[in-house]
């Protein structure tokens, strides 16, 4: 029997071909806290499949870099002023410590530059049709999901619509809503109504709804947020009048300054919990399991784990001034001010 | 009978519950991943319902092979006689799915393989795939008929009949649909060779023109641009005066095509052809104009004409042959080496003409 194919598409950026081991190692290391997991590998029921479009924006910003330096080089060479002769492309196609090339640009290009934003399309498009034909020529059938990231929500979302949509060689289209569709759409600092352009993000088939409905194309649409991630914030994807398989979870948690990356939002329970069981099944998390894990989260850990014993000691300073109350006897107010001490003392070394 | 039948159904709730207490598990056919409850001998299974039907399948009978599966859900061996209205529900639906493939086949007029896209046009297939979105089987999820495959709805036998039926029939019908998801890939491929040849093979684009060009050229997912402006695009390359052939030199150039067009041909956009208006750049002879035509990547000519003796007037003096670096790296073009290359060249009839 085949397993669950779980498509996973990156952010902005730059990704190398094996950009999703720290993705799939991540939910590995997760489903490890559930004892189903501890007996039937996640690897041996899922079939994570990385999408990777960052060859393509490369491919151009190379290009650019390269048909701009001869150019440069003769101007040096024959004297001419070459600082607006396309200096600007200078380091387009250099990843290292070039953020503005290496992930602005790619937000830029797929927005604004259409026929680099088709090029992106149609190379994932086959990716994901090639994946579901093999998949149903050798077990019969394909159950699929999709995991998309930041800008990666948006690319999905046109590559799904058309995929869907399109009239393939003039054909019926036998991966369109009435015929197939995706389990599971998982958005994770979902963009796909920021950076829209047609069809807009409400108006396609990225959406749920039943078995031979032409205007959804999955059963389950999940949008993930971070309360403070300002990048799905500006046009935030929001829909209302979806059906019920349309859900959306806030997550507040902080283990890190990069509240935005993946492996920050796969971290919290509420996010992770539904994926893996969406992919396995509701009973590989238990009931108790599930809400021992999300009880169990604090809200603040690693970078931020001080922030807890600062909110702790806090507590404890409130409690003791309530103690003390208004009118005190001077050897009450010496045993208060000792406790108060203690109190600092207790906290000082795990804050700082 | 209905409290006889309701309390059938509470024992049967208790028994499972029992069942996973005792056991401590929820039997293998409710996990949408697990496996291990199918006998691939069992007559429901994929592999002899396909030898049972082999026949039929041969000739492309379909309509006769999902009448069979209905008919056959009618009698079978698991006891539905606690859970009929779930076992009504699924026979709905294989009766729904009879009925459509009949209408559609009625109004395509032929049931064979080349007629597959005309029959789904009125034929939704996607009715047996099973949701496993919410990490357990639901069949004809959001509909009248409903199933849910969890052990509060079907014990165990039926779980396991409803799955292999429904698995069967979803593997059966994308088998159906397979000659016409092999155009649908065929196009896919298509259209990426289109896009990937445009970008990575026809004529390079700098920002702005990429940019110009996406808003002002038209194209779909499957159709790259047809044609492509040229706007302000810099490329080196060489330009050879013509004065006296015997003392032609080479001098390498920066020009600039103001403004040119592009026009792709071939099936998969691998040809273009195009031509602009250039400006050319040397220290020694100041600012040339003229024109070029592209042929492909590598070949490219034009002509340009600069004002050598300084009177204003471009044009009357002799003009300059306008080669790109490509084509000149593949002459490989030498000033010592003239005078054979240029033979070469004659030979090869590969050299437009020049003027005086």
């Amino acid at each position: 029997m085949n397993k669950h194919i779980l498509f996973l598409i990156h952010g902005m950026g730059v990704h190398k071909k094996n950009w999703a081991d720290t993705v799939i190692n991540k939910l590995k290391e997760l489903s490890k806290d559930y004892t189903y997991f501890n007996e039937n590998k996640l690897t041996d029921l899922v079939k994570f499949v990385p999408i990777d479009y960052d060859h393509v924006i490369r491919d151009v910003l190379n290009k650019w870099q390269e048909d701009s330096r001869g150019i440069r080089d003769f101007a040096k060479e024959n004297g001419l002023d070459d600082k607006n002769l396309l200096s600007w492309l200078k380091r387009a196609g250099d990843t290292e410590r070039n953020f503005l090339w290496s992930s602005v640009a790619d937000v830029i290009i797929y927005r604004f530059f259409r026929v680099y934003s088709n090029r992106i399309r149609i190379d994932v498009i086959k990716e994901l049709s090639d994946e579901i034909n093999s998949e149903i020529n050798e077990f019969g059938d394909a159950r699929c999901s999709v995991l998309a990231h930041s800008l990666g929500t948006a690319v999905v979302h046109d590559c799904l619509h058309h995929l869907g949509a399109e009239n393939w060689g003039d054909t019926q289209n036998v991966f369109g809503p009435t015929h197939w569709r995706f389990q599971s759409i998982f958005m994770i600092a979902n963009t796909s109504r920021l950076l829209q352009t047609e069809p807009k993000a409400y108006d396609s088939i990225v959406r749920p709804g039943p078995n031979l409905d032409s205007n959804s194309y999955c059963f389950r649409y999940l949008n993930f947020r971070h309360e403070l991630d300002p990048v799905p914030y500006p046009r935030m994807f929001d829909p209302i009048g979806w059906s019920s398989a349309y859900q959306s979870i806030i997550v507040q948690h902080y283990r890190d300054l990069g509240i935005h990356g993946l492996e920050h939002y796969l971290d919290n329970p509420r996010v992770h919990i539904i994926i893996l069981r969406a992919v396995t099944s509701r009973w590989a998390i238990t009931e108790q399991e599930a809400i021992k894990a999300v009880d169990n989260y604090r809200q603040f850990g690693e970078k931020f784990e001080a922030v807890e014993k600062i909110r702790d000691f806090l507590n404890e300073l409130a409690m003791l001034k309530n103690e003390l109350g208004q009118d005190l006897m001077p050897v009450d107010f010496i045993k208060g001010f000792i406790k108060f001490y203690q109190v600092i003392n207790k906290h000082l070394k795990g804050i700082s | 009978m209905k409290l006889l039948s309701k309390n059938k159904y509470f024992l049967m709730i208790i028994f499972t519950l029992i069942n996973l207490t005792i056991f401590g598990q929820t039997p293998s056919v409710y996990y949408p991943e697990k496996t291990d409850w199918i006998d691939k001998d069992d007559s429901r299974y994929i592999t002899g319902v396909k030898e049972k039907f082999k026949n039929q399948i041969e000739v492309f009978a379909w309509g006769e092979v999902f009448k069979s599966l209905a008919y056959d859900f009618l009698s079978s061996k698991v006891g539905w006689d606690d859970n009929l209205h779930i076992k009504q529900k699924f026979q709905n639906e294989l009766d729904s799915l009879v009925n459509d493939y009949t209408v559609a086949v009625e109004w395509a007029g032929i049931e064979d393989k080349e007629n597959v896209d005309k029959i789904l046009q009125k034929f939704r297939s996607g009715r047996f795939q099973g949701d496993v979105s919410l990490g357990i089987i639901i069949y004809f999820s959001g509909t009248d008929n409903e199933i849910e495959l969890i052990p509060e709805v079907v014990d165990e036998e039926q779980a396991i009949d409803l799955r292999y039926r429904a698995e069967t029939i979803n593997k059966l019908l994308n088998e159906f649909k397979k000659p016409v998801r092999e155009m649908n890939l065929k196009a896919i491929a298509k259209a990426e060779s289109r896009w990937k040849n445009y970008i990575n093979n026809g004529f390079s684009q700098y920002p702005w023109e990429s940019f110009i060009n996406g808003y002002i050229t038209s194209f779909d997912i499957q159709n790259p641009p047809g044609h492509q402006w040229v706007i302000f695009h810099h490329e080196l390359g060489v330009e050879l005066s013509t004065k006296k052939i015997k003392q032609m030199k080479a001098k390498e150039v920066l020009t600039i095509e103001m403004l040119g067009w592009i026009d792709y041909y071939g099936d998969y956009w691998e040809n273009f052809w195009g031509f602009s208006g250039i400006v050319t750049l040397r220290d020694d002879v100041g600012i040339g104009i003229g024109g070029i035509i592209h042929f492909g990547p590598t070949f490219n000519l034009g002509l340009t004409w600069h004002d050598i003796n300084d009177d204003d007037n471009f044009f009357n003096d002799n003009p300059f042959l306008m080669l790109s670096i490509d084509i000149l790296s593949y002459m490989n073009l030498t000033i010592p080496k003239y005078d054979k290359q240029l033979n070469n060249l004659k030979s090869a009839r590969s050299i437009v003409m020049l003027s005086k």
